[in-house]
């Protein structure tokens, strides 16, 4: 367990974290580069991008088009993604013990509740949108993959803090939940997930495309 | 496919970009130590070598070509004028970058521009290149300008277009100090430099080597650019740069051999080994070949060969410098030194952003101004396709920074441990004598006193703390300031707390509509008359108003200095005489002022004695 506790934050971790990071400002700053151009001014494309973001963030607004049911559930899964890998007290020691930081954590219980609830929603959203014909057309089938594995991440999570309840032995779930993190890091600024937080109308676009494409 | 050079060169210089500034986070993040090759007997290694001093012969190609067209008014080497500037400022700018890596404090920079040391050839460097490096600026803003339509700058084009004949002649001579005194850092340095490099002449033949690779550099990126671009070459301008650098090359390498004969280091050339291998490989490398190759017209006026021997001139004349700055010494330091890849990445990252600038302002501004290649040169940027142009340097940007971060070692992620000290008693019990400075003169120190006055856990780092390097006990005079400075031998609050029942303020200062101050209120003598003893030498014509006292250093070790030093070969004085407290305080000198508390450390003239007073009189 020592070496695949190093294998976690290890090479392919830092390659997948640098990558998400990165690669998310560059999403962001490439579009407000292309907005500025188009638009004119640097001023009109940077402003442009960060109201598109903000009014992307504000879940009444979403709800109004596009459903409160699947927002609700979008809200929940984007809450859990953040808090529950942030802030689970094994990363919190895991990452503390390696950056030297007091990092902090939520108690277990929560935590745990947070992951129940966060697999809940993931499923629901993976049934809601393969339910709605409008988004399964929307959908290529390289975005279904960030639900997949954030699925895959979070119960090989949950199994990794409850051995007890794994089918499968403590080491091969561990390396199915690391593997799975990372490769989801990896897919997130090539995934709809960025271009819909650095360029909101891309979704809209993309879903009236494949509308037209289908009639 | 049009253009493909320039693609590909373009997103490998994004890839080093992106690994050098992941690199960066954690150099800076997590120091020098675990994340380069350098120790403290090797703290000079790639970034000086390469970065610093390579990087500031390389900028040498602006001053030569300025000084050719607006000194020597050779008007035919203009199309390359503006180039080779923009090449000297963004090389000076990528020294600067690549030094700041290097500092262990690059906070402290700023210190140079306040704390000066002039005796310090590295203080020199530092100045230059700042100085050079705005002279630059200022020479090469007009480009920039030129384009703005707005009035306060095109005001600040005029003003500068007006003055860059005196800004040429600042940056030759600022150009011609640095490039030498970069050479004088060595001179320190002749028991730790092989032979074979250090003579006194080093600061001669980095400046001669500079001019030669500055020429040589010019050609290297005007030939680079045009196959970049698929332009045209400019041969008949570029080889006559090669003509005059082939001369350059061959007294730089008549001074180099003359210099070893001189000194008699000559026949170790042959004598096998590191050293002198490297010597011979630099020398073949670096001036033999290519001046060979520029001095023959064939040669020197085709492409390839012309190519290969600005090449060889640029890369042997670094090398010379990485030679200089750190190879020539593995023999003498016995230190086995290779460059981390870390220290290589950031190196060519620098590299790879100054080029990508050189670019960027080459597609948008005028920078082949007046020149032949400037129709072409106008066509080719093609910003048609930007959003293509901007992913691909933002995946390879990502990709080469997360590649890096991957490959970096664990140490450069997690940093050095702490590592834990084992702590002893003193050795000679709770008190033990001190010797600080090794004169056999020590001192007694009682430290069990001092361990049982500090307070906390941590009582034992407040003086063995060991942030410094090598420091093992912080010395005595850190907390003992107090011995240096004047100190106030009049306890203000003790004299309310004692007056508080009597008449109080109004004991000392009694005209209240006076300031209350120590020049208006009661000298100390009325109350305390007892204060100096009876048989005291030194009795004040007034009673003093006692308020700041000499330090002790001043007192004792200034007093003594200063009188003794001022008044030797004195015959009305001698030296027993000044060890006597009464040979001053006895009227010549004037009386103690505690605004001015350090008056009397001036030596007393003789003419302001006061007749009566003399002691000789008497």
């Amino acid at each position: 367990m020592g070496a695949l506790l190093e294998f976690s934050s290890g090479a392919l971790f830092r390659l997948a974290i640098v990558v998400a990071v990165l690669g998310v400002g560059a999403q962001f700053i490439q579009n407000a580069l292309v907005i500025a151009r188009s638009s004119g001014t640097w001023k009109a494309g940077a402003g442009s991008s960060l109201k598109a973001i903000g009014a992307w963030l504000n879940p009444v607004a979403r709800a109004r088009t596009r459903g409160v049911v699947g927002e609700i559930l979008t809200v929940i899964v984007l809450a859990g993604v953040i808090v529950v890998p942030l802030f689970y007290l094994g990363h919190a020691r895991l990452w503390g013990r390696t950056l030297f930081l007091d990092w902090p954590a939520v108690p277990a219980e929560i935590s745990d509740l947070l992951t129940k609830v966060t697999i809940a929603a993931l499923a629901a959203l993976l049934v809601w949108r393969l339910a709605d014909r409008n988004y399964r057309l929307a959908m290529l089938r390289f975005d279904w993959l960030p639900i997949l594995l954030a699925l895959s991440a979070f119960v090989s999570g949950y199994l990794v803090a409850h051995p007890g309840h794994s089918p499968l032995s403590p080491d091969n779930t561990a390396l199915i939940h690391f593997m799975s993190a990372d490769a989801l890091l990896l897919t997130v600024p090539f995934t709809r997930l960025a271009r819909c937080v650095l360029l909101p109308s891309a979704i809209a676009g993309a879903i009236q495309h494949r509308k037209e494409v289908a009639a | 496919m049009k253009m493909k050079r320039l693609k590909t060169v373009k997103s490998i210089l994004w890839a080093l970009v992106g690994a050098a500034f992941a690199i960066a986070v954690f150099r800076f993040w997590r120091g020098l130590g675990p994340t380069t090759a350098l120790t403290d007997l090797t703290p000079w290694g790639f970034w000086i070598g390469f970065d610093v001093m390579g990087g500031v012969a390389l900028a040498a190609g602006g001053f030569i070509i300025a000084a050719t067209v607006y000194i020597f008014h050779l008007e035919r080497y203009r199309p390359i004028l503006r180039p080779a500037v923009l090449t000297a400022f963004l090389g000076y700018s990528a020294v600067v970058v690549g030094l700041m890596f290097d500092l262990g404090l690059p906070w402290d920079i700023w210190h140079m521009i306040v704390f000066w040391n002039p005796h310090s050839p590295l203080f020199e460097v530092g100045w230059c290149v700042m100085l050079y490096l705005t002279v630059l600026l200022l020479e090469f803003l007009p480009v920039i300008l030129e384009m703005s339509k707005h009035p306060v700058l095109a005001a600040v084009y005029h003003v500068l277009h007006k003055f860059t004949v005196p800004l040429v002649i600042l940056g030759i001579m600022l150009s011609s100090l640095h490039q030498s005194s970069l050479g004088s850092l060595f001179l320190i340095m002749p028991h730790r430099l092989d032979p074979l490099w250090y003579t006194p002449i080093l600061p001669i033949l980095f400046f001669v080597s500079a001019v030669a690779l500055g020429l040589m550099m010019v050609t290297t990126e005007s030939l680079f650019s045009a196959w970049l671009y698929e332009e045209e070459y400019e041969l008949d301008l570029l080889q006559g740069l090669g003509r005059v650098a082939a001369g350059v090359l061959w007294f730089y390498l008549a001074l180099r051999l003359g210099d070893l004969a001189a000194r008699g280091v000559l026949p170790h050339v042959l004598d096998g080994g590191f050293g002198p291998n490297l010597f011979l490989v630099e020398i073949l490398w670096s001036v033999l070949i290519p001046a060979t190759l520029l001095t023959i017209p064939a040669t020197r006026k085709r492409m390839k060969t012309l190519a290969i021997a600005a090449g060889m001139t640029v890369s042997g004349m670094v090398f010379y410098r990485i030679d200089v700055g750190g190879l020539a010494m593995i023999e003498s330091t016995g230190t086995r030194y290779v460059p981390s890849w870390t220290e290589l990445t950031v190196s060519f990252g620098i590299v790879a952003g100054a080029a990508l600038v050189f670019f960027w302002i080459a597609e948008h501004f005028h920078l082949m101004h007046g020149g032949p290649m400037i129709k072409g040169r106008e066509r080719l940027p093609d910003v048609t396709n930007f959003r293509p142009r901007l992913i691909r340097g933002a995946v390879m940007f990502v990709s080469g920074a997360a590649l890096a971060t991957a490959l970096l070692p664990n140490a450069a992620i997690d940093g050095w441990p702490v590592v834990a000290q084992t702590v002893h008693r003193p050795g000679y019990g709770d008190v033990m004598i001190l010797d600080g400075n090794r004169n056999d003169k020590g001192v007694r120190f009682d430290h069990k006193m001092h361990a049982d006055i500090v307070e906390g856990d941590d009582k034992c780092a407040y003086c063995h703390h060991m942030v410094k390097p090598g420091a093992r006990a912080t010395g005595c005079s850190e907390c003992h300031k107090d011995e240096h400075l004047p100190t106030s031998i009049f306890d203000h609050r003790l004299h309310q707390e004692l007056l508080a029942q009597g008449p109080g303020c109004l004991t000392c200062h009694e005209d209240t509509s006076k300031p209350k101050d120590l020049e208006h209120s009661k000298p100390c003598l009325d109350c305390h008359s007892s204060m100096i003893p009876a048989g005291a030498a030194f009795k004040p014509r007034e009673s003093p108003n006692i308020g700041l006292a000499p330090g002790y250093m001043d007192a004792m070790h200034g007093l003594c200095l200063r009188c003794h030093t001022e008044q030797d070969g004195n015959s009305s004085t001698d030296a027993p005489t000044l060890a006597r407290c009464s040979t001053c305080h006895s009227g010549v000198v004037k009386p103690f002022d505690p605004l001015h508390p350090d008056q009397r450390l001036a030596a007393p003239k003789k003419d302001d004695a006061p007749k009566g007073d003399d002691p000789k009189a008497e």
